[in-house]
């Protein structure tokens, strides 16, 4: 029993034994009056106004929902519109109550954020009408038909206005450790079992009293590396993280550099290759992904140790500095090309404050670095890395 | 706030019943409007100013007032002069005889009381939804308290007011329970 009407059934007895014991009829009678309330039960007839909303279609953005209610009835309606984990309110509330004594209106109105890719159901409203008393309730559910479908902003685009202004991407310039060699000559090195005789140099090898061979580079670009943090605390922060992921991959793969991706927290990577076939085959598997793994960068960086210095690629590791033990990594990794992207979300709270404070210690020493704030367009990135 | 007002004026209401009552030719019943400062004292220490308790002590000094129509009281007399045969029992069974009683205290301090429980129970529910209608709630649940006064007031002959009492009691607990 709710708590009102305990309280009620409670004062109604102790009236009724006074009575009944004293014979005093008033207090009998009176012990009708706390249980009169009570008999009012919760009903209502829910009607739903013009709903206006404005569908988002890429995650990130913004939409505004607002339902308005008319009830037929007697309660108090407590309205709840059900939103999943995927959708982030960032203003207004997705609950609300409505006193009905006959007639009675109520709304919900709220601003929120699409926060994963795919479908999001918005369709499910709760309403909980209590009796007047509080003392019992009825629950209703009413269909609205509403259904969010969030892209990522970056697939499926080739960003042609940036291939333009990339004339010098970092990478451009450095050539592929492993390859068919080319004609241009790069040093004279010591043989090597396996090397072809044909690039022996018999006049250096007469000069050091050893055999030594003509190194050439290598045809085709440097190999980028992507580790992309899948660990727990990406949430919230991961389709940032998969946005700009998305960005890298096209842009380098498209570009002739080949391009392979560790998904830290899932100990799974796909091995470097360059074209749309490789964008296609990360952008099948990284949309797949949660960010629900725990895996450490140093564990990580055992597992693909070997493909690192096979490759000897420009490492992008996109994650959250505060969270991460980058510094341990990245002096594991000093050998090669190491930039870091930072996904971050700046407020001013306390919490959001001193985040950013350990993320700004985590990136301190560390050469190259970036800070990709989740509110922020993934152009800014292209720049950038142009 | 609610809360301390139905407090207070509940005290008020057994203040009054007190002044028409034998009591006050026992003693002076401004004594009892000090009973003020309970639900002052409560709120002050940031409890529900009109508890169950209250309520009970409240709805027991009433019952000086409807005294009159104690069928157990009057037997009491009955047995004590015939016991003592003291004259002033006698003098004291004429003068409550002599007296009519008014049923409205007792359905006040009760309608108040249930709409206190109403409003704290709103107000706990207000916690979580921040616009509950807690104030809207609780006066309803007043005025429909007050609907056997208003009863009362437009049919003011119940001569069977015990068993209207009792029926009604059962009725209301077994409509509540079925309906569960």
């Amino acid at each position: 029993m709710k708590y009102s009407a305990s309280k009620a059934v409670g004062a109604a007895v102790f009236l009724l034994l006074v009575g009944v014991v004293l014979v005093i009829p008033e207090f009998v009678l009176a012990a009708v009056v706390p249980l009169i309330p009570l008999l009012v039960p919760p009903v209502a007839k829910i009607k739903v106004e013009r709903t206006e909303f404005e569908k988002p279609e890429f995650v990130g953005e913004v939409f505004s929902l607002s339902i308005p209610l008319k009830f037929y009835g007697v309660g108090v309606a407590k309205i709840y519109h059900e939103v999943g984990e995927g959708i982030e309110i960032i203003e207004g509330k997705n609950y609300s109550t409505a006193f009905i004594f006959g007639f009675g209106k109520g709304s919900i109105r709220y601003k929120g954020r699409v926060r994963k890719i795919g479908k999001h159901n918005l369709s499910k409203l709760k309403v909980v009408v209590e009796s007047l008393s509080l003392s019992s309730e009825k629950a209703y559910e009413v269909d609205l038909n509403l259904e969010i479908e969030a892209k990522s902003r970056i697939f499926g685009r080739r960003l042609k206005e940036l291939r333009a202004k990339a004339k010098s991407v970092m990478v451009d310039i450095d050539r592929a450790k492993i390859g068919v060699p080319g004609t241009d000559f790069k040093e004279i090195r010591e043989y090597n079992f396996s090397d072809p005789l044909k690039f022996i140099n018999w006049k250096a090898s007469a000069r050091f009293g050893k055999l030594m061979v003509n190194e050439f580079e290598k045809e085709g670009k440097k190999a980028v590396w992507i580790i992309l943090d899948a660990n727990d605390y990406m949430e919230g922060f991961f389709d940032k993280a998969l946005e700009v992921c998305s960005f890298l991959v096209s842009y380098y793969a498209t570009r002739g550099n080949k391009v392979g991706l560790y998904a830290l927290g899932k100990s799974n990577f796909i091995y470097p290759d360059f074209g749309k076939r490789q964008v296609k085959k990360i952008f099948d598997y990284i949309t797949s992904l949660e960010a629900e793994g725990n895996e450490s960068l140093d564990e990580a960086y055992e597992k693909m140790k070997k493909m690192l210095y096979i490759y000897e690629p420009l490492i992008y590791v996109i994650t959250r500095a505060e969270k991460a033990n980058l510094k341990k990594f990245v002096r594991k990794v000093s050998k090669f090309k190491v930039v870091v992207i930072s996904i971050k979300r700046d407020g001013e709270s306390l919490g959001e404050l001193t985040l950013m404070l350990a993320r700004r210690r985590a990136l301190r020493g560390i050469e190259h670095r970036l800070e990709v704030d989740v509110e922020e367009r993934v152009e800014k990135l292209a720049k950038v890395v142009a | 706030m609610i809360n301390l007002v139905l407090a207070e004026m509940s005290v008020i209401v057994t203040y009054l019943s007190l002044t028409q009552s034998e009591f006050s030719m026992i003693a002076n019943p401004d004594y009892f409007l000090l009973l003020l400062l309970i639900p002052l004292l409560l709120f002050s220490t940031k409890r529900n100013p009109y508890p169950f308790g209250l309520f009970a002590l409240l709805s027991a000094l009433t019952i000086f007032h409807y005294l009159p129509n104690s069928e157990l009281f009057h037997s009491s007399l009955d047995l004590a002069y015939f016991l003592t045969g003291s004259e002033s029992v006698k003098i004291l069974e004429k003068i409550v005889a002599s007296r009519s009683v008014n049923p409205l205290y007792l359905m006040l301090i009760s309608a108040f009381y249930v709409s206190s429980e109403v409003y704290e129970s709103a107000s706990r529910k207000k916690k979580a939804y921040e616009n509950f209608p807690d104030l809207q709630a609780s006066l309803l649940s007043l005025f429909l308290s007050l609907l056997p006064v208003l009863f009362y007031k437009l049919i003011p002959t119940y001569p069977e007011a015990f068993y209207i009492g009792i029926a009604g009691v059962i009725l209301i607990l077994t409509y509540s329970v079925v309906r569960r």
